[in-house]
């Protein structure tokens, strides 16, 4: 066993201080801890990032991040929170969601996290 | 709002900071409380550097005068900034209750352009609509800091439009016109390259950046 980590559908991770281990894996993190060259990125990525948070993603995380992380890719900052409250709605049909549905999904701050499970930098802002 | 180094940006004219600061004393001498808002390329250790000035300003009676939190984070000085931050979405909600908003920016109105006619100064409404006019062709880090103005204005649900002047335009193509189209896409911020009545252009408050 690799010592202190977390246990993944991929296997045991292993947190270094600038990269994240599963048994087939190695992604180099920046110093923010996000995956430091964004293309590296795939699905895996995002579990063992999850997995050393402790979630469990279900279909809508996975949709939070990558829809997050296409407006990365599109735009070069990450979205706002009310575009994406905008576009959950309409994922899940349902015109009442709001904040509330997001930081249910990820409760510490939804968009710096989706950033870090999509494999897309920290926000370097705070607008 | 101070988007510029006023050192460099009056030079020619040998003002620096005195007409900032006679602006603002002519502003809290009428009691009124006021926000010195220091934006884009005015946070920089260049820009502060008469830092002594700022301080003085700071310090006058219902004065404060504020860094941008995200210009100042940008800096990656890893220090404490020599004055308050402020932040962004701080800033709009302060614009939108202003009596007087004096702004230093980087461009000046597109003149004699008939696409975009001088326009009076609205009354002073909450929440009222407001326009950004982008009248300089902005560098990369520039780009990034009136983006973000923009949407800390989208934050706020303002209803705002961001204008090109004809030394801007070219900012709309390519890959920096991919960048602003985030504003129009998410239909967070309008954006027009001349008057329109269809976008209330005349209702506006032109901030001049």
């Amino acid at each position: 066993m690799n010592g202190a980590g977390w246990w993944c559908r991929g296997g045991w991770i292993t947190e270094m201080s600038d990269v994240l281990l599963t048994d087939d894996h190695r992604w180099p993190l920046d110093d923010d801890g996000h995956l430091a060259d964004a293309h590296q990125w795939n699905d895996a990525f995002a579990e063992a990032m999850a997995a050393r948070q402790g979630l469990t993603l279900t279909p809508d995380h996975w949709w939070l991040l990558r829809w997050v992380r296409e407006y990365w890719l599109a735009y070069d900052n990450p979205p706002l929170m009310r575009s994406v409250i905008s576009a959950y709605r309409l994922h899940r049909n349902d015109p009442s969601l709001g904040s509330a549905a997001l930081y249910r999904l990820l409760s510490e701050h939804p968009i710096r996290q989706a950033c870090q499970l999509a494999g897309v930098p920290k926000p370097d802002w705070c607008i | 709002m101070i988007r510029v180094d006023p050192v460099d940006h009056r030079q020619g004219e040998g003002q620096g900071w005195e007409p900032v600061t006679r602006w603002v004393q002519n502003k809290a001498n009428q009691a009124a409380p006021v926000q010195v808002f220091l934006h884009g390329p005015a946070v920089t250790p260049g820009a502060m550097a008469p830092l002594n000035t700022l301080q003085a300003l700071d310090q006058m009676p219902s004065v404060t005068v504020t860094v941008c939190q995200a210009a100042w984070q940008r800096l990656g000085l890893n220090r404490e900034p020599p004055l308050a931050v402020a932040s962004l979405v701080e800033l709009w909600a302060n614009l939108s209750r202003a009596q007087h908003i004096g702004m230093w920016g980087r461009g000046e109105w597109p003149a004699s352009s008939a696409d975009w006619p001088r326009v009076a100064e609205p009354a002073v409404t909450e929440g009222g609509a407001w326009g950004l006019m982008v009248a300089h062709a902005p560098d990369q880090a520039d780009r990034q800091s009136l983006l973000e103005l923009a949407l800390a204005a989208a934050v706020l649900e303002l209803d705002v439009v961001v204008g090109f002047g004809p030394a801007a335009t070219e900012e709309l193509s390519g890959e920096t016109g991919q960048r602003w189209a985030q504003l129009t896409d998410h239909r967070l911020a309008g954006i027009i390259t001349q008057a329109s009545e269809d976008d209330r252009y005349h209702e506006r408050r032109w901030l001049v950046v």
